[in-house]
């Protein structure tokens, strides 16, 4: 009996997402496609891949293809998840992987600000433009480049020593981090964030007002993350200063 | 500058593959006669990727092939991946545009993979509404590749080069003929090139793909696998002057595509076809109508 194309690709897709491929040539297919995943899912997490090896970054990413499959044609878009699974995966145990989730969000944060929109930063002449009075009142854009992440880990310093060609060792227990991904003339970056920048930065970042941001670091107790205090170490006028020189703001408003 | 492959194509020099590992030597704007460029790898709201090819395409003709799209799916293309293509075909206003005849998606999951078709009439006629769509969608004329594959459907009920020509026929469309994949599904299926080449329209022929393979053994029997991951094969060669003679020249692209070597090597290829080309102009006219102004 003839089957349709319907039926041909419903049948083909059946055979794809077993979990052995089948014998002779339609297993060429099946191989393919866990191969090309792999590869992109290595490609959008190329530190990640790097540090755990080969072996088992393929054994990772299988067992996340097989629970979140491909949705879209671009391949792009299938490691969105990535993070979450290595987090459920390793960080509940206790495991010594337990950094990696955070380490893949960083590389998803990158991989998002390749592509985002494009969006001219200012410079600090817009806040200066207002009197200072009014400061408290200001809503700050930030780039849609920026991802914030916090760590327990060192993750921005794993990062940069496996970016290069002979990373030194890094001790897990140097302490956690905190980073703004983020691209700056094109070129995206990752930036150590101290604990009380990373809450100011998050804090502009969801719509609070300058002021509203300054308080909640008052007012609000330290991350539990081992990444520092808040308060003692954050100078608005330094921050500020910052801010605007890593071209992270894109407009200063008056609500 | 003329836009689409009929009424101004990419050169009829050799063009190569845009991967993202040979960015950066590009900068140099070594002399290539033109480039392709996935789509789906520029896919981006903005950002350093639609920069570049932008200013690429400044110095260079621009092809940009489509690797993502499924038309060949019995559920409807994406759209948002189409209007994603759109907007990136609007935006660099390429020479070129193409797609793939193959299927990728069923039932809401998606294989990125290009996925061999039975070639019958229902194929073809989903086929005819699906190139209708992405033409109408990027209101210009595209071409379509065939797959190497490995397997084929006993449901098919014409050949492929037959199947190919219906569809240029019944949508106006463009044909690209990758000569790596018609080796390896002479060797892997037993057809003909020759008469796979012979029943193409010649005319509708708008690009020729170049690339390599790789040989493996499967139940006893030899299997060519699309690899694009090494220099051109001889026998590949062989049948790209062959192709000269029997249609003329038309612009041809070297891909590669795993185990990317430095960016001389793909020059190196690049002028070898074009060297091709050289002496085919100097000894022979090709037996079968050159391209036409299109349909």
């Amino acid at each position: 009996m003839t089957r349709s194309l319907a039926d041909i690709q419903r049948d083909f897709a059946t055979m794809l997402r077993a979990d052995r491929p089948p014998g002779g040539r339609a297993g060429i297919y099946h191989n393919n496609r866990r191969a090309n995943f792999c590869k992109a899912l290595a490609l959008t997490y190329p530190v990640t891949a790097r540090i755990v090896g080969e072996e088992f970054f393929t054994r990772q990413a299988l067992d996340y293809l097989a629970l979140h499959p491909s949705r879209q044609g671009d391949l792009h878009h299938a490691g969105r998840r990535f993070p979450q699974f290595l987090a459920s995966g390793f960080a509940s145990r206790g495991s010594d992987f337990a950094y990696l989730a955070d380490l893949a969000r960083l590389e998803w944060g990158w991989a998002e600000a390749l592509v985002c929109a494009d969006a001219s930063p200012v410079e600090s002449e817009a806040l200066t433009a207002f009197e200072p009075a009014m400061w408290p009142l200001l809503r700050f854009s930030l780039h849609p480049s920026v991802t914030l992440i916090s760590s327990n880990w060192p993750i921005h310093t794993i990062f940069d020593e496996h970016r290069r060609d002979q990373p030194a060792l890094v001790s897990l227990s140097a302490g956690g981090e905190c980073i703004a991904v983020l691209r700056r003339a094109q070129i995206v970056e990752a930036h150590r964030l101290s604990a009380g920048e990373y809450r100011w930065w998050s804090a502009l970042q969801s719509g609070q007002t300058l002021g509203e941001a300054v308080e909640q670091l008052v007012n609000e107790p330290a991350p539990a993350t081992g990444t520092g205090s808040n308060a003692a170490e954050f100078v608005l006028r330094d921050a500020l200063a910052r801010l605007f020189a890593l071209g992270a703001v894109t407009a200063v408003t008056v609500p | 500058m003329p836009r689409g492959w009929q009424a101004g194509p990419a050169p009829l020099r050799a063009g190569i593959g845009l991967r993202g590992v040979h960015h950066a030597e590009w900068d140099a704007r070594p002399a290539c006669g033109w480039l392709e460029a996935h789509a789906e790898n520029y896919f981006a709201d903005g950002g350093p990727l639609p920069a570049l090819l932008e200013s690429l395409h400044r110095d260079y003709p621009l092809s940009l092939h489509g690797v993502g799209l499924g038309l060949g799916s019995f559920d409807p293309p994406d759209a948002e991946h189409l209007s994603r293509l759109a907007a990136l075909v609007r935006r660099h206003q390429p020479e070129v545009v193409s797609e793939h005849l193959c299927w990728g998606h069923r039932d809401g999951l998606h294989f990125n993979d290009l996925l061999p078709l039975p070639f019958t009439e229902e194929t073809l006629a989903l086929l005819t509404a699906r190139v209708d769509l992405l033409q109408s969608t990027l209101r210009r004329t595209v071409l379509i590749e065939h797959l190497a594959s490995y397997l084929t459907f006993p449901e098919s009920t014409l050949a492929e080069a037959q199947f190919l020509s219906e569809l240029t026929q019944r949508t106006g469309c463009g044909l690209l003929l990758d000569l790596n994949n018609l080796h390896v599904n002479a060797v892997n299926h037993g057809i003909d090139p020759d008469a796979f080449l012979r029943a193409l329209p010649a005319a509708a022929i708008g690009e020729i793909h170049l690339a390599g393979y790789t040989r493996v053994q499967l139940d006893g029997e030899t299997l060519l696998i699309d690899t694009h991951g090494s220099a051109v094969d001889e026998a590949v060669w062989a049948l790209y002057r062959y192709v000269l003679r029997l249609i003329g020249p038309r612009p041809t692209l070297i891909e590669w595509d795993t185990d990317i070597p430095s960016l001389n090597v793909l020059l190196a290829e690049a002028a070898r076809a074009d060297a091709e080309v050289t002496e085919f102009g100097e000894r022979l006219e090709p037996v079968m109508a050159p391209l036409q102004s299109g349909p």
